[in-house]
């Protein structure tokens, strides 16, 4: 009974080394393989952001189709105090002038966009086109003024919220 | 009698130490993976985005307050053209037309005013160049 005792004492011993040279072997090439990543690499890391151009020849490359076979169009153009959406209606199938509204959204007391409550306008206006056409297309209009940081932010504001994508497609516009 | 007591301690010790520290290393490691970029760190700040598409390889123009750069090199002065009522920004058009056309990045400082980035697109799209992306910094850096 003790010789047993030993023996199974004496093999367990065993494995237990072999383990340790193993995790050795992982702690070593981590130990190379850290420096390395670190001194190689940069902790900056970049992403890309597709840009396109609004052709302002052609106002159905910037339309969306609604379920009813009217059109809507977006612009969103950044003024000093607020966000401004235009929304261009019209029916390509029946002669009649396109109907606009224009919804502002005020800026915030710091200045910054008030990019959660476009969101929620640009939400109802998706759900409200429930069509078999993809809506995705806005243009930007910003201020000649408009920083880069403030231009990639409201890029990515209309491009998703939190519910998933919302306009994927976002052209720049203005006259250069 | 001392070779077993010492092959007693060290077994427990280093079984103890080495598998959280594997544990750490392996976390570590994937951080960093995640998070580390192998381009070469720009020396002005870009814009955070949310965006993951990733940097294409591709010539590169960068638009800081110090100047018009094209693959490093400086063509001009920024603060020039963002006062030009010019469109068309000279320096930076021949060297585009000239060369071979593919993905374009603009790296544009984050304070960069836009009426400079349209500009710079516009005469990028003069010299025949389609594909044009703004590089910005991803959310997910450390």
């Amino acid at each position: 009974m003790r010789s047993l005792r030993s023996q199974r004492l004496l093999s367990r011993t065993q494995s237990q080394d072999d383990a340790r040279a193993g995790l050795l072997a992982i702690v070593a090439l981590f130990l190379l393989l850290l420096p390395f990543l670190l001194l190689t690499g940069s902790p900056q890391k970049l992403a890309a952001i597709k840009l396109q151009l609004a052709d302002a020849t052609e106002q159905g490359d910037v339309a969306t189709k609604g379920k009813h076979g009217e059109f809507v169009g977006l612009e969103l153009r950044i003024g000093d105090q607020a966000l401004i959406l235009n929304e261009t209606r019209w029916n390509k199938d029946v002669i009649a002038a396109p109907v606009s509204k224009a919804i502002s959204f005020p800026h915030q007391a710091d200045g910054a966009f008030d990019i959660k409550t476009l969101q929620k306008r640009l939400r109802a206006l998706k759900t409200g086109f429930t069509t078999p056409y993809v809506w995705e297309k806005i243009t930007l209009l910003p201020d000649p003024n408009t920083t880069t940081a403030e231009l990639v932010s409201l890029m990515d504001g209309v491009r998703s919220d939190s519910k998933g994508l919302l306009l994927p497609e976002v052209s720049l516009g203005g006259e250069p | 009698m001392r070779l077993l007591r010492r092959r007693n301690t060290t077994t427990g010790l280093d079984r103890a130490a080495l598998t959280p520290m594997v544990d750490i290393f392996t976390l570590l490691l994937v951080v960093l993976l995640a998070s580390f970029s192998t381009d070469t760190p720009l020396r002005f700040s870009l814009a955070e985005t949310h965006s993951e598409l990733p940097v294409p390889k591709a010539s590169a123009v960068d638009l800081t307050s110090d100047g018009i750069y094209l693959d490093e090199t400086r063509l001009t002065s920024s603060s020039f053209y963002s006062t030009k009522p010019e469109a068309l920004i000279e320096e930076l058009y021949w060297p585009l037309l000239q060369m071979e056309k593919g993905p374009l990045l603009i790296r544009a400082d984050a304070e960069m005013p836009y009426v400079l980035i349209q500009k710079l697109i516009f005469t990028a799209q003069q010299a025949g160049w389609k594909e044009l992306s703004l590089v910005a910094e991803s959310k997910k850096s450390l």
